[in-house]
């Protein structure tokens, strides 16, 4: 019978989380791009006026309105949810970090991490203005 | 101008800048913002919501690209992000209320100190001290290599380096860059951090600072799509390139081309912030 070195586990925890750090970014990428892509295919020639600051509408700053409208296939949604993945690459990396510690039992670490999470869940999700 | 020619102007100019500052080490975020605001006349608060998300493609990307994370020590930087995530929150509320010609000044101070501090040597030699109570008691401590030893090191002041990275955040915050040269100033300079490890450290806090004004940013209207979405790719295919061409460039000529070109950008944001040309 072999005997799994723990050792091992952690080092192919480490690689698989890579991997999907990996994947996230390269599909947060794919997603702007697909999303710019079909907003200059549709409004080139659009004027271009983003010299004064008005406020991007309730669509484009929420996180169910932004997936619901790139589900409709509406193109500004698709680039603003492919920056929610990309928003959401850096968190995942501290729940992999997380995962680190935890499987090395250092309880101190996990809290720490959990306490970035919660900052940056904070910044995320809450509805103060 | 048309959204084409929007696009395509951006997107070659955050090309550039990703791939200047790649090469200097410098990063690319902190000339968007300029680059935006006084060449294509976006309005500050969309330019840094844009080079915010830029700032988090990069350094995604460079974490993606790397096999290893060198010689950063994950400790340090993880307990140092809830100092710095909470001032990037901070940092991302005052932009709201703060004046775009108090933001222009500021955005051009900070430019100026990049531009000289990537100029300077750094001397050092902070190994084989014994550990400091505090950082002892948190781990911070860790071992890196050099000139074929391994040599061990050990965080100091940490309640200083934990304030002082508060401000970072709320730099970070207030201007949507990624504040890597305070941050390393911070690490090396206040902690006494091996300049490696605090350079590497530094890169792995950026994106996770960056998430915590970028919410704040999405949920306030600043994050246009149609600004960022030229800025990310443009910058992330940049420095991508930038990364490939260091490894056979010559480096120093193109960081004094950089800087120069930096402290130029802050000149012009301070005497356009002075002459109220951005309100």
């Amino acid at each position: 019978m072999k005997i799994v070195e723990p050792i091992d586990a952690y080092e192919s925890i480490k690689r698989s989380m890579t991997a999907v750090l990996r994947w996230t970014t390269a599909g947060a990428g794919m997603v702007i791009f697909v999303g710019g892509v079909l907003l200059l295919l549709r409004h080139r020639a659009a004027p271009a006026a983003f010299h004064s600051f008005i406020g991007e509408p309730d669509a484009l700053r929420f996180v169910p309105q932004i997936a619901m409208g790139a589900f409709h296939g509406h193109a500004l949604a698709i680039v603003q949810l492919g920056i929610l993945l990309l928003i959401a690459t850096p968190m995942l990396r501290v729940v992999c970090v997380g995962i680190g510690y935890a499987i090395e039992r250092d309880w101190l670490y996990v809290a720490v991490a959990g306490i970035v999470l919660a900052v940056l869940g904070f910044s995320l999700l809450s509805h103060k203005h | 101008m048309t959204q084409l020619e929007f696009a395509a102007l951006a997107w070659g100019g955050s090309l550039a800048a990703g791939f200047l500052g790649s090469l200097s080490g410098l990063g690319g975020g902190v000339v968007i913002v300029p680059m935006l605001v006084l060449g294509l006349h976006v309005d500050v608060h969309y330019a840094i919501g844009a080079s915010l998300i830029s700032v988090i493609g990069t350094s995604a990307g460079a974490q993606a690209a790397h096999r290893q994370e060198g010689f950063s020590n994950t400790r340090l930087g993880l307990f140092l992000e809830i100092a710095t995530t909470l001032g990037a929150i901070c940092g991302a509320f005052l932009s709201a209320s703060t004046p775009t010609k108090w933001i222009a000044i500021l955005f051009g101070g900070v430019l100026l100190y990049s531009a000289s501090s990537s100029m300077g040597s750094r001397k050092q030699d902070t190994t084989g001290r014994a550990p400091d109570a505090l950082a002892a008691k948190l781990r911070l401590v860790g071992s890196y290599p050099h000139e074929g030893k391994l040599l061990p090191y050990s965080a100091r002041r940490v309640p200083l380096g934990f304030g002082l990275m508060f401000g970072a955040g709320t730099l970070s915050g207030l201007l949507g860059i990624g504040s890597g040269a305070v941050k390393v100033l911070v690490l090396d300079g206040a902690m006494q951090i091996p300049f490696k490890v605090s350079t590497a450290t530094s890169n792995f806090m950026i994106g996770v600072t960056a998430v915590a004004s970028a919410g704040v940013y999405l949920r306030r209207g600043y994050i246009n799509p149609a600004v960022a979405m030229p800025v990310t790719i443009g910058v992330l295919l940049g420095s991508l390139l930038g990364a490939r061409v260091l490894q056979t460039a010559r480096v120093r000529p193109m960081r004094i081309v950089f800087a120069i070109v930096i402290a130029l950008l802050g000149a012009e944001m301070i005497f356009n912030g002075l002459t109220g040309k951005l309100s």
